[in-house]
């Protein structure tokens, strides 16, 4: 796997901030784009899109490649999200570890695979196609689920460490959803996060989630909670900084300000692990 | 694919699609996998969440289809509806369709599928590509026009809703504005349609006055009204 440039912290651009986001004075180091919101669009959200592209890296991070489905990959879409990525310059892509079409039926969630090695085989060329068809280093994000499916054999570190080694892609660790995760099948995250090719991960979520009785959900509501900057500060003691990304999608606020303080708070983060890891004995 | 993953997808698929109490269908997708032990809460919430953003997304694009019909059908349409486009956005493109089969059975109002597409093609003006500058001037690229027996474009601008549309053909005008990106709703009339006409098939104005009978005036007058309501775009300079 290629090296993967370090962006800094970004926030997603939503319909909600089309206007304010490209306008604002605050500090804000890259911008991520669903490209279901924005391939083939035009008017208003098209000139968000081109607004935040003068200003800042854009990397597109979709919700529909479906790498874990029965159906083909979808060629339209593919063809799409290749002329994003060349439209922006995207440095990387990403999507998630799941399933979301069923007999050309697109059901709109991040569904749950099986986790087991008839999977990873499944998976693995289907990210490798969907790579090659955009030409651009692919992410894999780590998904939410409430529920192992049946014929799983491999606990979830391990199947998404074999999935991104046999798709020789990168991961986008979503802390969140590790936190989500560990809750709901208890397991400790920590001990999650040392299981898995770290040197793989080339990007972060940061985001909020909503406790139900007998759930916790993955909603991407609200400021990130505590155990997960917790989560990010043991990550980054690992891996050095990472490519950030402050995710907001459930109640967005009608103002980006309240997503930024969030992205301020991990850039903060960043910094001092650049000063703690230049303060290490031996460091360059 | 394995077998496995292979019958684990097909299990999905009746899962998805089983109609009515969400439990059932999970104690159901848990029965055809022996030794498996799924808490069927757990899998309700999948049910639950995709059958939910189905409705939601409908309801928040087709505010006036929803209002026309009862709650009881609502639900059977819902349940009914497949989307079949990559954007979660666009899952209502297709809905229209969806109420044209279900018309006679459900016994809905026979105005609604043209309601629907009325609501989405509005939408799809919002969202329709951005086309290059003309070189001259040209029928707005997002501008669609609907044919249908209803006043729909009173029935949807009515302050309060109302039972069913005025009876009446109605040729129904969608478009963004190119400047303002503001989508507009209009019955078409013989102006604007004059205006499209000319400037889609390149008539001569001086032509087409002596054609409809009217003055050279008029059909300029009609010209300019239509590129400063966004029909029209104007040649760039």
């Amino acid at each position: 796997m290629e090296p993967l440039p370090y962006l800094g912290v970004g926030v997603g651009l939503r319909r909600e901030h089309f206007a304010s986001l490209p306008a604002t004075a605050r500090p804000l180091d890259w911008v991520e784009v669903t490209p279901e919101t924005f391939v083939g669009v035009g008017g208003r959200a098209r000139q968000a899109l081109l607004a935040c592209r003068a200003r800042w890296p854009i990397v597109p991070h979709g919700v529909s490649l479906d790498v874990g489905g029965p159906d083909p990959l979808d060629d339209a879409y593919l063809d799409g999200l290749r002329r994003l990525c060349d439209e922006v310059d995207a440095p990387f892509f990403s999507d998630h570890l799941s399933f979301c079409r069923l007999g050309g039926v697109y059901l709109h969630d991040l569904l749950p695979l099986p986790m087991n090695e008839g999977a990873v085989a499944h998976v693995a060329p289907r990210i490798r196609a969907a790579a090659a068809r955009v030409g651009r280093p692919f992410l894999l994000e780590n998904p939410t689920y409430y529920e192992v499916m049946p014929g799983s054999t491999l606990d979830e570190a391990a199947f998404l460490a074999r999935v991104v080694e046999a798709a020789d892609c990168g991961l986008l660790l979503d802390l969140n959803n590790v936190h989500v995760n560990a809750l709901n099948h208890g397991y400790d995250p920590v001990a999650f996060l040392d299981a898995l090719p770290l040197e793989r991960v080339g990007q972060v979520h940061l985001a909020g989630h909503d406790v139900r009785p007998g759930v916790v959900l993955d909603t991407h509501r609200g400021p990130v909670p505590d155990p997960v900057w917790r989560l990010y500060e043991r990550l980054l003691a690992r891996t050095g900084p990472v490519t950030t990304l402050i995710e907001w999608d459930t109640a967005v606020p009608p103002d980006p300000g309240p997503l930024l303080d969030e992205a301020d708070r991990a850039r903060a983060l960043l910094a001092t692990t650049v000063t703690r890891r230049a303060a290490r004995p031996g460091a360059p | 694919m394995t077998p496995d993953l292979e019958a684990f997808f097909a299990a999905q698929a009746r899962f998805f699609a089983a109609p009515g109490d969400p439990a059932a269908a999970a104690a159901a997708l848990a029965a055809e996998f022996p030794g498996w032990r799924p808490r069927p809460a757990r899998l309700v919430v999948y049910a639950e969440a995709i059958a939910g953003h189905v409705r939601a997304t409908l309801e928040q694009v087709l505010p006036a289809t929803r209002a026309a019909v009862d709650a009881d059908r609502w639900a059977a349409l819902v349940a009914r509806h497949r989307a079949r486009r990559p954007a979660s956005g666009a899952l209502a493109a297709d809905f229209a369709g969806t109420l044209d089969a279900a018309v006679v059975d459900l016994d809905l109002p026979a105005f609604l599928p043209a309601l629907a597409r009325l609501e989405w093609a509005l939408v799809a003006a919002y969202t329709a590509p951005d086309a290059p500058a003309p070189d001259r001037a040209a029928v707005n690229p997002t501008l669609d026009a609907l044919e249908h027996p209803w006043r729909l474009c009173a029935y949807l601008d009515a302050p309060a809703p109302r039972a069913t549309p005025a009876a009446g053909d109605e040729v129904a005008l969608v478009w963004r504005h190119p400047a303002t990106l503001r989508v507009h709703h209009r019955p078409a009339d013989a102006r604007a349609l004059l205006a499209v006409k000319v400037v889609a098939e390149g008539i001569d104005p001086v032509a087409a006055a002596a054609a409809g009978g009217v003055s050279v005036a008029q059909v300029q007058a009609a010209l300019d009204d239509a590129v400063r309501d966004g029909l029209v775009v104007a040649r760039s300079s």
